[in-house]
């Protein structure tokens, strides 16, 4: 058999150091996956990974794959069962050291299931209620950020209304109209117990679909002072048409029929056509997630050595028209809020 | 083509007007300038591939032009497919199989394969069934699978007495035909239209639907089909029969060429990159990619062979696809197509069994009168953005348009099976007839493979 010249055996070993330094950065490198319960699409999810993007950036030595699991555009039970089982087999094939989950159902369907797992560090954000039906409290390698919705600023926003009208009511009504999604009934409790004085909570109710949520704020506005609304993506259209109503529908109708103000409990009511919102804001859960995921890689910590955190800050959206069709007055700092976050409408 | 089509002047003019009735019959509906260009310039691409007037990857370029020109998106975007996974995982696998093919290992496996068969019909046609399959993963041209099967069926043809080529003829060719065609579908690298419709799947799926995972969750539907070829063509061709012992072809035993070891460590290389991509985690079109890049540094494929053996009309119509595809979700127009076929979406959700059967009897009709490539990028453009937005599996409905368009009842249907009588002619002359409705028979048991896998999709969460 000839021998292999030098320069062949040089060129073999040139291949193999080459590709042996590339397994071995890719093997070592670790890995962060971010699950988000929804798709691109949705204000929220978008916004909670333009958080995350600020801090991730300068992530140049982890490898970052998102996964969305699609379940606020379809939420029937089939596939939410085939959204939980493609979610797992993707923690599975990435196998990532921190999986930074978001919202409820990412909890529900995927991260919950990996409580404990040995070199896997679950990040939650965008826990509406307790953490504890995900068996997180208490567990080795969960931390993360609730998102509460920011009812204080809510009340302050009615009570500055009601200040500014001509015969203010001293105990103006509120009443809170959500749709049967499981992370907005999550919430309900807390709204419930929410000190609303001086505001009279006139209670919360719960939308079938999209005509029974017609029928509330006609019945019920005429009742009370101000609406608060959350949500109402997973309104169906019809007791007997499954399909999900447009979000920008109901919304658009919401502020065009409704006798009474309405006030949104996230920031993207007002891109929807809302005339003002108030809502936990999406830019804090993503980097507060993304710098607890941080932390973990870093400093090679477990996850449990970081303290589950309450959301701090929220963001307000207006919209001008609407406002003005309604002949409300606020103080001019909710506007120039609104117009430095860059969710200010006209 | 290209000259037949050039002799079609009412096909040209229709191709002239017809972008600019779309334009402006569009803009009233409420599109938006971009919109409406972009449906006007897909329209014409259409019209270009269903008149057949120029080769096929060419309307794509064209399109992709047009687009750019017009300003209807940015550059990146139109030019994305260029840069995407699938075109990257297309050309590396393309380059493997030129490295195969030209390498000698095909040639060395034909002679080995007629030195053993044992000497009746039946081990004939399952060795050549099984050839074609054999190559399915990783020769991903069909016409080149078709060139490594066709001398083998020669040489056994070759070898049987007149009177059980007269009987067997026709199920030998229908056994070398459909083993390189019949299963391409089960596997992400077994054919080019493969590597379009992975480049149309959304990043997430394509992620899901790697080399492993796709022929896993094809799976039961390539079982089904496999035990039903076997027993539709033996009560179907009813051609058993003993072969006289021919005698011991020429074969000198040579020690593998360096080409020939290249190209074995290449396919193992892939295999092995694949298996453990659980460990690696590197993306499979950068292991396949760098396969080549190795390949082609150890000399594997010459400079020529390189131009010349690897597809590259279909890559540039892929990439072109892709690009297309990435501008239509850029402009929203898949959220616009799902508003008009929501019906469609709401048919995928509600009643699976009935969009199969709508879509098997739509491919059976479509495919009469539109060449294959040509209909599984319409149908997959239509659909698989409705698949998205609908909350159905984007993998199984192009995999369905791929397991369904592929069926050609006449030659005419498809080239490579035109080019495959081509160069086996001088051997065998199949039955038309009885292959038409053999044909026929096999499209009843796709449907049957799909129906029966609907519970396994299930349980593994693709449906």
């Amino acid at each position: 058999m000839r021998r292999p010249s030098a320069a062949t055996l040089l060129s073999y070993t040139f291949i193999a150091v080459l590709l042996g330094t590339a397994l071995f950065v890719n093997v070592t490198k670790p890995r962060v996956m971010i699950l988000q319960s929804y798709d691109p699409g949705y204000p929220w999810t978008r916004e909670i990974d333009v958080g995350i993007r600020r801090v991730s950036q300068d992530w140049s030595s982890y490898a970052l794959s998102w996964y969305y699991m699609d379940t606020k555009r379809h939420n029937d039970p089939d596939w939410l069962r085939r959204a939980g089982i493609l979610a797992r087999r993707a923690i599975d094939k990435l196998d990532p050291q921190v999986l930074i989950a978001v919202d409820d159902t990412a909890q529900r369907l995927a991260a919950s299931h990996y409580v404990d797992r040995p070199g896997l560090a679950i990040v939650f954000a965008g826990v509406n209620g307790s953490a504890a039906p995900y068996g997180y409290p208490g567990a080795a390698n969960v931390t993360g950020i609730f998102e509460h919705k920011p009812l204080q600023a809510i009340k302050e926003i009615a009570l500055a209304f009601e200040a500014r009208r001509p015969r203010p009511k001293p105990h103006p009504r509120i009443l809170y109209i959500l749709d049967p999604s499981p992370s907005l009934r999550a919430d309900r409790p807390y709204i419930e117990a929410f000190d609303w004085t001086p505001l009279e909570f006139a209670g919360s109710v719960v939308a079938k679909d999209f005509p029974d949520w017609q029928r509330l704020v006609r019945e019920r506005g005429p009742r009370v002072d101000y609406l608060v609304v959350a949500n109402y993506r997973k309104l169906p259209r019809g007791p007997q048409d499954p399909r999900l109503a447009d979000p920008k529908r109901v919304m658009a109708w919401t502020e065009a029929e409704s006798p009474v103000p309405v006030i949104g409990a996230n920031v993207f009511n007002v891109e929807d056509g809302a005339m003002i919102s108030v809502g936990a804001s999406p830019y804090e859960q993503g980097e507060v997630a993304a710098h607890m995921a941080q932390r973990i890689l870093r400093e090679g910590i477990p996850a449990s050595a970081i303290p589950f955190r309450i959301n701090r800050q929220y963001v307000v959206a207006l919209r001008r028209s609407a406002l003005r069709r309604r002949g409300l007055r606020l103080p001019s700092v909710y506007e120039a809020f609104s117009r430095a976050t860059a969710t200010y409408l006209e | 083509m290209a000259a037949d089509g050039r002799g079609r002047p009412g096909c040209w003019v229709l191709a002239t007007l017809a972008p600019f009735a779309l334009y402006f019959g569009l803009r009233p509906l409420g599109l938006d300038d971009a919109q409406a260009q972009f449906i006007a310039t897909a329209g014409l691409m259409v019209l270009l591939w269903m008149c057949a007037l120029v080769p096929d990857f060419i309307p794509a370029l064209l399109g992709l032009l047009i687009l750019a020109l017009f300003g209807v998106a940015p550059e990146s975007v139109i030019l994305s497919g260029f840069a995407s996974p699938g075109f990257v995982l297309a050309l590396s696998v393309m380059g493997l199989g030129a490295v195969v093919s030209t390498s000698g290992l095909t040639r060395r496996y034909a002679r080995f394969l007629l030195r053993h068969l044992p000497p009746n019909t039946f081990a004939h046609q399952a060795a050549l069934f099984f050839t074609g399959l054999l190559f399915i993963p990783v020769v991903p041209t069909i016409t080149g699978r078709a060139v490594i099967v066709a001398p083998i069926l020669n040489d056994l043809a070759a070898r049987w007495d007149p009177a059980t080529r007269a009987r067997a003829q026709t199920a030998l060719y229908a056994s070398g035909l459909h083993g390189f065609n019949f299963l391409s579908p089960l596997f992400l690298t077994g054919a080019p239209a493969n590597f379009m419709i992975y480049g149309l799947l959304p990043a997430q799926e394509q992620d899901a639907f790697q080399f492993v995972f796709w022929a896993f969750a094809a799976s039961v539907v390539g079982l089904v089909l496999l035990a039903a070829w076997f027993l539709v063509a033996a009560l179907w061709f009813r051609a058993f029969a003993r072969v006289e012992q021919a005698p011991e072809t020429e074969f000198e035993a040579s020690p593998l060429s360096s080409r020939e070891w290249l190209a074995l460590a290449g396919i193992l290389a892939l295999a092995l990159g694949i298996a453990t991509s659980q460990w690696h985690k590197i993306d499979i079109e950068m292991v396949a990619f760098a396969v080549l890049l190795v390949l082609l540094l150890c000399g594997a494929l010459s400079r020529e062979d390189f131009v010349k053996r690897i597809d590259w009309a279909f890559l540039f119509l892929l990439g072109s696809m892709i690009g297309l595809l990435t501008t239509l979700g850029h402009l929203r127009l898949d959220q616009a197509l799902m508003a008009r076929l929501g019906w469609l979406g709401h048919y995928m959700r509600s009643d699976f069994p009935l969009f199969v059967a709508i879509l098997a009897g739509a491919m059976l009709v479509v495919r009469q009168f539109i060449p294959l490539n040509s209909a599984i990028l319409i149908f997959a453009a239509a659909l698989i953005p409705v698949a998205d937005q609908a909350g159905v599996s984007t993998w199984l409905v192009g995999f369905l348009i791929l397991l369904l368009a592929e069926t050609a009842l006449f030659p005419y249907q498809s080239p490579y099976i035109l080019y495959f009588r081509n160069i086996t002619r001088r051997s065998v002359q199949p039955d038309e007839r009885r292959l038409t409705l053999f044909q026929a028979i096999l499209f009843g048991a796709k449907l049957l493979a799909v129906y029966a896998s609907i519970p396994f999709w299930k349980h593994i969460g693709v449906l």
